[in-house]
């Protein structure tokens, strides 16, 4: 969104965010990786050459959150060469609800969808940038329906929609 | 001259190997299913057709999925080959070839089944009159012959192996220098802002290995059929 807003094709005035999202390390259900989520865990020793899940820190948003969180707590270095990457968040899951991965990093919203996976801990929100869902209207766009369509996603029953599936919104 | 990054030579370099490897693994099993097409009735073949042309109509996402079930580590398949043969598909370039391999199969069984069944019999009746045994007819009389089928064959699974971007990502995702190939590398480049230079540098270079592949086949074709039978 930044990079649309410096190259001026959103209306800035539009722009809001309601949303926001957590991180989660999610293993196969029933397993447990015997480690908590603190700076320097060992995640590595943990895995035991396992694979770790992510969905593409290249340039999916999860798995740009998933290693700065694991970059801000010191481990990326260790678990690097463990890390597999899901082309999405969803394939990053799938890998670890098929006990093909060992542990894997989601957003909470996604670990919640599954019950074939348990949460082993979240993320500090510190140990990221904040996840948010920024909303805004394309330039050259502002129309009626655009506005109604944006009031409409800002609403209380489209609030209480996004709580049901486990978002935080403010 | 295209001033490729480390990673980038590792995505060609990977690349080719899937290609090569998966197109050469698949030779023996695509001609033997090739032959048995061909030549033999038995019954369920219309089955054993249907399996081998399947990964052609299916949406290749799926056969990576079917594949990651099988052939996992969790997996029935995939438990065996590693038991058996010490062989690890998940996650590792191996499950990229076999990917590969399994999306080329269709095509490659395709071509060799029409050039075997192009063989003009009585030549094989005629090399069994003659003396011949079987074996040697077969290595004789039809595996010349239907040469040029087998080569297009084994260029069209190399084609598709070096393309292959579906199944392969599904099945063992996306891992620089172990599974992250050609296409893999330019998608995964295309979904960062301003990734387009490097993902059209990576794209040029598919253009070139894949005219040297087809150039390179069509010059080994003519020697085979100029050459005296």
């Amino acid at each position: 969104m930044d990079y649309l807003a410096t190259r001026k094709l959103i209306e800035p005035a539009s722009r809001v965010s309601v949303l926001g999202n957590s991180l989660v390390l999610v293993v196969p259900k029933g397993d447990t990786l015997g480690v908590a989520i603190g700076p320097n865990f060992d995640l590595a020793g943990a895995l035991k050459g396992r694979r770790l899940s992510l969905a593409d820190p290249t340039g999916v948003p999860a798995g740009r959150y998933a290693q700065a969180a694991l970059t801000s707590l010191g481990v990326w270095k260790n678990v690097e060469s463990l890390v597999v990457r899901g082309d999405n968040v969803r394939a990053a899951l799938t890998f670890v609800e098929r006990k093909e991965a060992a542990a894997g990093i989601v957003y909470a919203t996604d670990a919640a969808l599954t019950d074939r996976v348990d949460i082993a801990g979240t993320f500090p929100a510190t140990s990221h940038p904040p996840i948010s869902y920024p909303l805004a209207i394309i330039v050259n766009n502002d129309s009626a329906e655009a506005r109604a369509f944006r009031d409409f996603l800002l609403s209380a029953p489209a609030k209480a929609i996004y709580r049901r599936y486990g978002f935080a919104v403010r | 001259m295209f001033d490729l990054t480390p990673a980038e030579l590792e995505a060609l370099h990977l690349s080719v190997k899937v290609g090569l490897v998966s197109m050469l693994a698949s030779l023996p099993v695509g001609f033997a299913l090739a032959y048995l097409l061909a030549r033999r009735d038995f019954p369920g073949k219309s089955l054993v057709n249907g399996v081998v042309l399947l990964p052609l109509v299916l949406p290749p996402v799926v056969t990576g999925l079917i594949l990651l079930m099988l052939f996992g580590s969790q997996g029935p398949l995939g438990k065996f080959f590693e038991q058996t043969f010490g062989i690890t598909f998940a996650f590792r370039w191996t499950g990229a070839a076999l990917a590969a391999a399994v999306m080329g199969l269709p095509l490659m069984v395709r071509a060799m089944r029409l050039s075997i069944e192009a063989v003009d019999k009585r030549l094989e009746f005629a090399s069994r009159t003659l003396g011949a045994k079987r074996w040697w007819t077969f290595v004789t009389i039809t595996l010349p012959l239907s040469l040029p089928g087998i080569m297009a064959g084994a260029i069209l699974s190399f084609a598709k192996s070096f393309g292959e971007f579906g199944a392969t990502i599904t099945f063992v995702s996306n891992i620089p220098g172990e599974t992250q190939t050609l296409p893999i590398a330019i998608y995964s480049i295309l979904q960062t802002p301003g990734g387009d230079g490097p993902a059209w540098r990576l794209a040029l270079v598919s253009v070139v290995v894949s005219m040297i592949a087809i150039v390179g086949a069509e010059w080994v074709e003519r020697r085979i059929r100029t050459k005296p039978a």
